[in-house]
């Protein structure tokens, strides 16, 4: 058991230490020097190539200079914008509260109508089943950023309950503000987790052990709440956390479709200013945030489950 | 069953069931979303990129069939064209990852021992880097456009496709026919290319029907934000984010019909992808 968790810990630093090598070499892998690249639009002024030796170091040999780097992300000093003249961490942290509660937001929605949607339909298996399976397969299949327009017309344009643009300050404006962009980031994923969780609820309902115990005069009840939802958590919690991960990459894209000021939007928007120390850094979040819960999906599954243990010896 | 040996050996293409007709009028959909993105300069009745076709801002109507957006371009053509760098890039995508993905599992399955426990943990490791974030990563070094793109998700699909063909690779490899080509003494790579290969080309298949409905996805997700195709040129992904404007101003003709499009070509590649491999029992 000590052996798995160790095993994930060990693959997530190793994946870690391969995307920081990736991020960071990109300056060298691109067309020119890294000088020229990192100067990129922002005209080769005495500040700015000042400003891009004194964090890249560019003199020194690559490794030297990637563990520097290294060293100092981990110790939070991203470097400074090549276009605001800021620290990158002060620039990152009010938007990463926006996305945050974007990302929140969402998965709240996902786990109570996904898991919702799929126990229901389970449950009712022939007019409320096939309505929810119908509907979540059409929903799968509409992309975030569709699903963005789709209820901007509707419901920020045509009816005007929501507005379409913007983040809205405190937490009330913010709620209200996001609603329209957690739906649309949600759909996709909590269609998935509905089916999911229905395809779950009902293999087990089917299974030898609830006809058994429901011969034996158990309450329904209590069959349900004991044995089913257990044993279908498993592969719902699995999901749960592939689906957080993967929030991550719509994220950017549902930012951008209603002007959110968040880490995703910025990242964008640091791509097209050229501003490579905001991108390297934000790049770098994303994948930790991507790769920290995938780890703890992979280890909480190998906790919950006791099978995975055993048949870990290969 | 459709299609070959359903009645007692005798090609029928009569559909036997609701699902059936589903995949059929998937495949129907897909052919006329592909014939209508080649032969989009004999189809489309005005130039894509002419602006002021007509007034801006029309709802669809006969001289416009999906109306036109804020510059006057007619939406239909638009549509007719958008489709082209979206289906070619998700088809060089699928391509490449299924390709080098099949390569790379075979070898693996194939060579087995260490050597394949190593590419199963460095296929552990690469799948943890989520595509978009790839695909946006090497944008922000070379810059957007279409290859780069492209290239960096075929990079991204390749884990997927080696996992799920390495599986099936190491089943087939314990089946006793590959067993009697050992011992006649036929060479493992002759025996990979001849008898391995083939026989996992059916769910090779599957999945890059699958994935193709994924990497359009993806590809329109990128020229949505900006960092894929970029205007004037037609592409469905960037056409939802310029009607965006269109939208506030109560004309979402141009997000809508190019949304629309994206969805509806994404929908028949899956359900076809999945009712194939259903069908034929080779999905995993």
């Amino acid at each position: 058991m000590v052996r798995i968790v160790a095993f994930r810990l060990v693959a997530a630093v190793i994946t870690l230490l391969v995307a920081s090598v990736v991020v960071y070499g990109a300056i060298y892998v691109a067309p020119g020097s890294p000088l020229s690249f990192l100067i990129g639009g922002h005209g080769a002024t005495r500040q700015v190539i000042r400003q891009i030796e004194a964090e890249y170091h560019l003199n020194d040999s690559f490794p030297v200079a990637y563990v520097r780097w290294l060293g100092n992300g981990v110790h939070g000093n991203f470097g400074t914008s090549l276009v605001q003249h800021q620290s990158v961490s002060s620039l990152i942290e009010p938007r990463l509260t926006t996305t945050l509660f974007l990302v929140a937001y969402a998965a709240l929605l996902i786990f109570v109508f996904g898991i919702g949607s799929g126990l229901l339909a389970a449950l009712r298996p022939r007019r409320v089943g096939g309505a929810v399976v119908l509907v979540t397969t059409v929903a799968m299949a509409i992309p975030p950023f569709v699903w963005a327009v789709l209820l901007t017309t509707v419901f920020a344009v045509d009816l005007a309950w929501f507005p379409a643009i913007g983040n809205g300050s405190g937490f009330a404006g913010g709620l209200y503000h996001m609603t329209l962009p957690a739906v649309a980031l949600a759909m996709v994923w909590l269609a998935y987790l509905s089916r999911i969780t229905r395809a779950a609820v009902d293999d087990e309902l089917g299974k030898e052990y609830v006809e058994t115990a429901r011969a034996r005069g158990i309450p329904e009840r209590y069959v349900f709440r004991k044995h089913v939802l257990r044993n279908a958590w498993i592969p719902i919690s699995t999901v749960a956390g592939i689906t957080v991960a993967g929030l991550i990459a719509g994220d950017a894209v549902i930012e951008v479709a209603f002007g959110l000021n968040g880490i995703g939007a910025y990242l964008v928007q640091s791509i097209e200013a050229k501003d490579f120390p905001v991108v390297q850094a934000i790049m770098m979040l994303l994948v930790g945030i991507f790769v920290v819960v995938n780890t703890l999906v992979d280890v909480g599954y190998a906790v919950a489950d006791p099978r995975v243990r055993t048949s870990e010896r290969r | 069953m459709i299609g070959k040996r359903a009645a007692g050996g005798r090609f029928t293409w009569r559909a036997r069931s609701g699902s059936d007709r589903v995949y059929i009028l998937c495949l129907v959909v897909l052919a006329i979303v592909i014939a209508c993105t080649i032969l989009a300069p004999l189809i489309a009745p005005y130039n894509p990129n002419q602006i002021f076709a007509g007034p801006i801002y029309q709802g669809p109507s006969v001289q416009h069939l999906f109306g036109t957006d804020g510059l006057g371009r007619d939406i239909f053509s638009r549509v007719l064209y958008g489709g082209r760098f979206t289906l070619l890039g998700a088809t060089l995508i699928v391509g490449i990852s299924s390709t080098a993905g099949l390569a790379v599992a075979t070898a693996s399955a194939w060579l087995g021992g260490r050597l394949d426990a190593a590419v199963s943990r460095a296929l552990d490791v690469l799948f943890a880097f989520p595509g978009l974030l790839l695909a946006i990563l090497t944008v922000s070094v070379f810059g957007p456009g279409f290859i780069a793109p492209v290239l960096a998700l075929a990079v991204a699909y390749m884990p997927y496709m080696a996992r799920l063909t390495r599986s099936v690779a190491i089943r087939e490899r314990t089946k006793p026919y590959i067993d009697t080509c050992i011992v006649q003494g036929f060479s493992g790579m002759w025996i990979c290319v001849r008898h391995l290969v083939p026989n996992l080309m059916p769910f090779v298949i599957v999945q890059a029907t699958v994935s193709f409905g994924y990497a359009i996805i993806d590809l329109a997700s990128l020229s949505f934000i900006g960092l894929g195709i970029q205007p004037p040129t037609a592409d469905w992904g960037l056409m939802v984010s310029d009607g965006e404007t269109g939208i506030l101003a109560h004309h979402p003709e141009e997000s809508l019909f190019s949304g629309l499009m994206i969805v509806v070509t994404v929908v028949a590649f899956v359900i076809a992808g999945e009712r194939r491999g259903a069908v034929r029992g080779r999905y995993l």
